[in-house]
């Protein structure tokens, strides 16, 4: 089908998600190279905002299916409206964000066209029969590249943060509306409730953010950082094990399942940095990341990198911050 | 009732993996072990079996190399286990033999993780729900099933602390986020048992996937694998603590 390259668009009924505008970033690039349309799909109900937004974000064609079905998530009823839209004539290349949405619709949309699924992607780039992309592996410690022989049809998930979604210009795209399936509903999966996020401790709001991982050790160690994040004016957060172990609530997880944060600072210690976890924390003013691992993923992003021993920066760092306190 | 929960085996502290020379995936070194929100799905098996009485089979894809993992399950509890012969590095491939294994082994509640520690595609279980056409839920904090007939209630993740409650008919395929119920402790003697036992084995011939339709599905190579770029604007401190603490400070004020 034209357009050749088709994004499947993530919202919150009102605004385009960041992810699905870098979508259309790399979907330009391959567009580019390849001279395909690109197009993006979107599905909810009364989105008209955000179905505007995507007209002008640089696609040739957007594709809208509004129906009540939508409103809330069910990878069941969303998959089959866009298989149903695309069963007849495929685009050559599918790109969904890495997100939980991405990965629960992405498997199913391959499978469902007989296209083969990379996910995970960190760039993707077209080339003369295919693809390459690159993908971490290893906790995120390691980056392998793959050659992809192009199949008629190619899905892709992809992770935020590769590319600026900057510089596109509008070209006034087209909107189709498509029509619901009549068998979209999926009887299989009933979502009985749905809860927004309610959090005791408002992490979003601390313009500084110390922030721990498994690195700290033992939970015994946590009330050294609890110290240091007042002492320095800021709240104390931590990455997912710290949370899973029950160190700390949720309310105080940084990353896609928890929060996503934007202090001015944000110091992370013994944090690896897993790409669910800098997802929540990339656009904080200054990272600077202490960690025993100088392959620490999260040093990819960090301002500042310190390799070093935790527990020697920390009583250094407390003692300076007292000392600070003190001559204000 | 019959649940199979998908494990892999994972290698630990990776040291310089490179790619195999003909491209066909990547080479560790190092032991294996069960990747990590697998076991949390094992684990969530073996509480529906203290509590519904069902049949777990724990259910792996790897060469001999991976066989432990399926030690570990059974001295778990598991009552099963089963591994495809096979050294796959793609997800495609991988949960498309997977499927067709589970295909053969009459199954009503398949578990799974989220997201394997060394290939992160988080791909494979939606993959297999796919071809089994069946329903299934990703990133699922919390099951709840009274009865092996009565209604299956799954809490799940949406992402920015959302979360999101399903009714979900069986079969089905849950991936089990990881730290969403309580890990026990592998006895050591039952471990020494279950690494007596034997185990089956299938294989492509056996599942009846011929090497053509692998062949088929076989469309990428590794070229290249690497240690993450450092940022090339990370500014590297180094010093004593107190230079450290002193410079973090001045950072600090720099922006606030």
């Amino acid at each position: 089908m034209e357009p050749q390259v088709l994004i499947i668009a993530e919202h919150d009924g009102s605004a385009p998600d960041p992810t699905t505008l870098e979508l259309i970033a790399w979907g330009s690039q391959i567009a580019a190279e390849k001279s395909w349309k690109l197009g993006v799909m979107v599905l909810g109900h009364a989105m008209g905002t955000v179905v505007e937004a995507l007209r002008n974000s640089g696609v040739d064609a957007v594709y809208a299916l509004d129906d009540p079905a939508l409103a809330t998530f069910n990878a069941g009823t969303h998959v089959a409206a866009i298989a149903a839209a695309l069963s007849k004539d495929s685009p050559r290349v599918i790109l969904l964000g890495h997100s939980y949405l991405g990965i629960e619709m992405a498997s199913t949309i391959a499978v469902k066209l007989g296209a083969p699924l990379w996910s995970n992607c960190k760039t993707i780039k077209a080339g003369a029969d295919g693809f390459v992309v690159t993908r971490p592996m290893c906790g995120g410690a390691y980056v392998s590249t793959l050659e992809i022989t192009s199949a008629t049809c190619n899905v892709f998930t992809v992770q935020r943060g590769g590319l600026s979604a900057q510089g596109l210009t509008s070209k006034n795209a087209q909107v189709s509306t498509l029509a619901m399936p009549a068998d979209a509903d999926a009887a299989k999966i009933k979502v009985v409730g749905e809860t927004k996020a309610t959090f005791a401790e408002d992490i979003t709001q601390a313009d500084l953010l110390v922030s721990v991982g498994r690195g700290i050790g033992q939970q015994s160690q946590l009330d050294a950082f609890r110290d240091l994040a007042k002492a320095l004016g800021g709240s104390l957060s931590a990455s997912r094990p710290i949370v899973d172990s029950g160190w700390l609530p949720v309310d105080n997880q940084v990353g896609l399942s928890g929060r996503t944060v934007r202090p001015k600072v944000y110091l992370a210690f013994g944090i690896s940095g897993s790409a669910q976890h800098m997802a929540g924390m990339r656009d904080s003013k200054v990272i600077i990341a202490i960690n025993q691992d100088a392959n620490a993923p999260i040093f990819q992003i960090a301002h500042y990198g310190i390799v070093a021993d935790l527990f020697q920066i920390l009583p250094a760092l407390m003692d300076a911050a007292k000392e600070s306190a003190a001559a204000k | 009732m019959h649940i199979v929960v998908c494990v892999k085996a994972v290698p630990a502290n990776v040291k310089m993996p490179v790619p195999k020379p003909d491209g066909s995936g990547v080479l560790t070194e190092g032991d294996a072990f069960m990747n990590e929100s697998d076991d949390y799905a094992l684990e969530q098996a073996l509480l529906l079996k203290r509590s519904l009485g069902c049949k777990v089979t724990a259910l792996t894809l790897g060469t001999i190399k991976s066989q432990d993992v399926l030690h570990v399950s059974i001295a778990k509890g598991a009552d099963e286990a089963v591994r495809i012969d096979a050294d796959e590095f793609d997800p495609n491939i991988i949960s498309y033999m997977l499927a067709a294994a589970i295909r053969t082994m009459d199954c009503d509640l398949i578990l799974t993780g989220v997201e394997s520690a060394d290939g992160m595609a988080s791909q494979v279980p939606v993959s297999i729900a796919a071809h089994l056409g069946i329903p299934y839920v990703y990133a699922v904090s919390k099951t709840e099933l009274e009865s092996v007939d009565g209604p299956m209630i799954v809490t799940r993740e949406l992402g920015g602390g959302r979360h999101q409650t399903l009714e979900v008919s069986k079969p089905a395929l849950l991936c089990t986020q990881s730290g969403t119920v309580p890990l026990t402790y592998t006895p050591v003697v039952k471990l020494i048992h279950a690494r007596r036992r034997g185990l089956p084995t299938l294989n492509a011939a056996s599942l009846q996937i011929s090497e053509e339709d692998l062949a088929q599905r076989r469309k990428t190579r590794v070229v290249d694998v690497k240690p993450v770029d450092k940022s090339s604007s990370t500014q590297w401190l180094s010093g004593t603590p107190q230079a450290l603490a002193r410079e973090i400070m001045n950072k600090i004020a720099e922006v606030r």
